[in-house]
């Protein structure tokens, strides 16, 4: 593992970012306007925002995931800086959880944790990933093809497979956004868990206030499309957080009814405008 | 209170001897009326054949060693055609799939060899390779091009996008996503498209053989019908028939062994 920057130091700096997206057929989308914003050490910061504001086409251009192809072109301005140097292509340092199901379906789960590891040559055959896999209570299912598992249960695999990726910042698209209430909730208190261990920089998309006031240190509402920052807010709760500490905590109602203002504001403003594309 | 049953209704699968012997008895009670009619005179049996004639025929066709020649002709010119199709239908469709451009200006062309009844092609080839082999090939090749070609573009086409992202992110390579998205995923559509192809092959290189040749099933099936023996007709076409279903029933056994994650 390498040296860690301080705790608090920048180690995103969003700086003006613009993203436009011009399709070869329609009319453009200027999907992302000005947004400055930093990410720190060792915190998890959420985004949320109301559908199709931009939230995850400002994390995939932190992902350097926008790339032009022959249906669409993208535009891409203001800069990025990770780790105070302009990004890379494919950063190693930086990991991506998907909202979708992104375990390949012909590899058994052992195998598809074992992935990054074949990728970056460090795949030694010393059992990394079936530790990851013990460690998450996974071990039975090691062998079990995605179709035999449930939606939870991939969804576990894939956090243990960008995990063994073993990324210092990780970018996290509504990764529990598909599942059911309760699943996701187990989920989301499995992840603080997990993060608690080794406290990496989190940047969480999300549309669920309450998941961001689990999760998050700070709290970025964006505005409607085009999407800049509206409002930040810190979460003033302490952790080790659980879903039944926050909602009992005396600061919560008050800190989701001022997310919850904010974030109407905006999303009243983006149902009167043209339908979002969203997820881009 | 009483509480009444209520009637649960069994659906009962047949196990699969009865199956078999379901099978078995409407093929024996075919049989037997096909016999009867022609037998009674209703029928000619010159026309017609007649099963007892036709049973005699394959047992005479399983013995002589000449059998096992004839078909391993016909199968010869299908493992080569479809293996030259497979391999440039798939490489054709590769490369195309890569280039909007060529794919552009060069679909046309396939989608009117898709259309094209390419059985017709087959006295062309004749005039251009002769009666042996290499017609019957080429005859088979086409067809095994064009559904390998389709089956490639469908590959491609439906590859699940956010499975190369995500590999992506985890530092994968050009090469580590064809070998863990592309070639996986193809698989699965190629043998589809040899289970198509394979059904088509033999069939057009009997129906080659059958416009002209000196060997193979087709030619021997010629033969018995200027013979206007109806009886080896049948025997001839019984025999490659059980075979295709054989091969075609062997491919999808191997899908389910090799594919056990679907």
């Amino acid at each position: 593992m390498s040296e860690r920057p301080d705790p608090g130091a920048a180690v995103i700096d969003v700086d003006r970012l613009v993203v436009r997206f011009r399709p070869r057929s329609g009319a453009d989308v200027l999907a992302v306007r000005d947004a400055t914003f930093t990410v720190k050490s060792g915190e998890i910061l959420c985004l949320v925002g109301p559908s199709g504001c931009g939230k995850s086409t400002a994390l995939n251009a932190i992902a350097g995931l926008l790339a032009s192809d022959e249906h669409i072109q993208i535009e891409v301005a203001g800069s990025i800086n990770v780790f105070g140097a302009p990004l890379r292509k494919q950063d190693r340092r930086l990991g991506y959880m998907f909202q979708q199901d992104t375990l390949l379906p012909w590899r058994t789960a052992l195998q598809n944790v074992e992935l990054p590891l074949t990728f970056q040559g460090r795949n030694d055959g010393h059992g990394r990933p079936m530790e990851l896999l013990r460690l998450a209570g996974l071990a039975a299912f090691a062998h079990r093809y995605p179709k035999e598992l449930s939606g939870g249960m991939r969804k576990r695999i894939q956090l243990v497979q960008v995990l063994a990726h073993d990324p210092e910042i990780l970018l996290m698209d509504e990764p529990f956004g598909a599942l059911d209430a309760q699943t996701k909730t187990i989920m989301q208190n499995e992840f603080l868990h997990v993060w608690d261990r080794d406290r990496k920089t989190i940047v969480f998309v999300t549309h669920d206030l309450n998941e961001a006031i689990l999760l998050g240190d700070r709290i970025i509402c964006m505005t409607a499309r085009p999407g800049g920052i509206k409002a930040e807010f810190p979460v003033p709760i302490e952790r080790p957080r659980s879903t039944e500490t926050i909602l009992n905590h005396p600061a919560y109602p008050r800190l989701f009814s001022e997310l919850w203002n904010a974030l109407r504001e905006e999303a009243d403003k983006a149902m009167r405008t043209a339908p979002g594309t969203g997820g881009v | 209170m009483t509480v009444s049953a209520i009637p649960v209704t069994r659906y009962r699968v047949p196990s699969r001897g009865l199956q078999v012997l379901i099978h078995v008895a409407l093929i024996g009670a075919f049989a037997f009326l096909w016999q009867a009619v022609v037998d009674a005179g209703v029928l000619k049996a010159i026309i017609f054949g007649r099963p007892t004639g036709v049973l005699a025929y394959l047992g005479e066709l399983l013995t002589d060693p000449a059998t096992a020649g004839a078909i391993g002709v016909t199968f010869a010119e299908v493992a080569m055609g479809l293996g030259l199709g497979a391999l440039s239908g798939v490489g054709m469709g590769v490369v195309l799939s890569r280039s909007s451009v060529l794919r552009a200006n060069l679909d046309p062309v396939f989608l009117a060899l898709y259309t094209l009844p390419r059985i017709a092609l087959i006295p062309l080839f004749m005039v251009w390779f002769g009666l042996g082999m290499p017609s019957k090939v080429a005859a088979v090749f086409i067809h095994g091009f064009v559904i390998f070609l389709l089956g490639t573009y469908a590959t491609v086409d439906s590859v699940d996008r956010i499975l190369i992202r995500n590999l992506w992110m985890l530092g994968a390579s050009r090469w580590h996503v064809l070998r863990h998205v592309y070639i996986p995923w193809a698989s699965t559509h190629m043998f589809t498209s040899f289970r198509q192809a394979l059904g088509l092959g033999i069939g057009t290189a009997v129906v080659a053989e059958l416009i002209g040749s000196f060997e193979g099933v087709g030619y021997e099936i010629g033969l018995t019908l200027a013979a206007f023996d109806m009886n080896g007709t049948f025997a001839w076409v019984l025999l490659i028939a059980s075979l295709s279903v054989f091969l075609d029933r062997s491919g999808t056994e191997l899908e389910h062994r090799l594919l056990r994650w679907r």
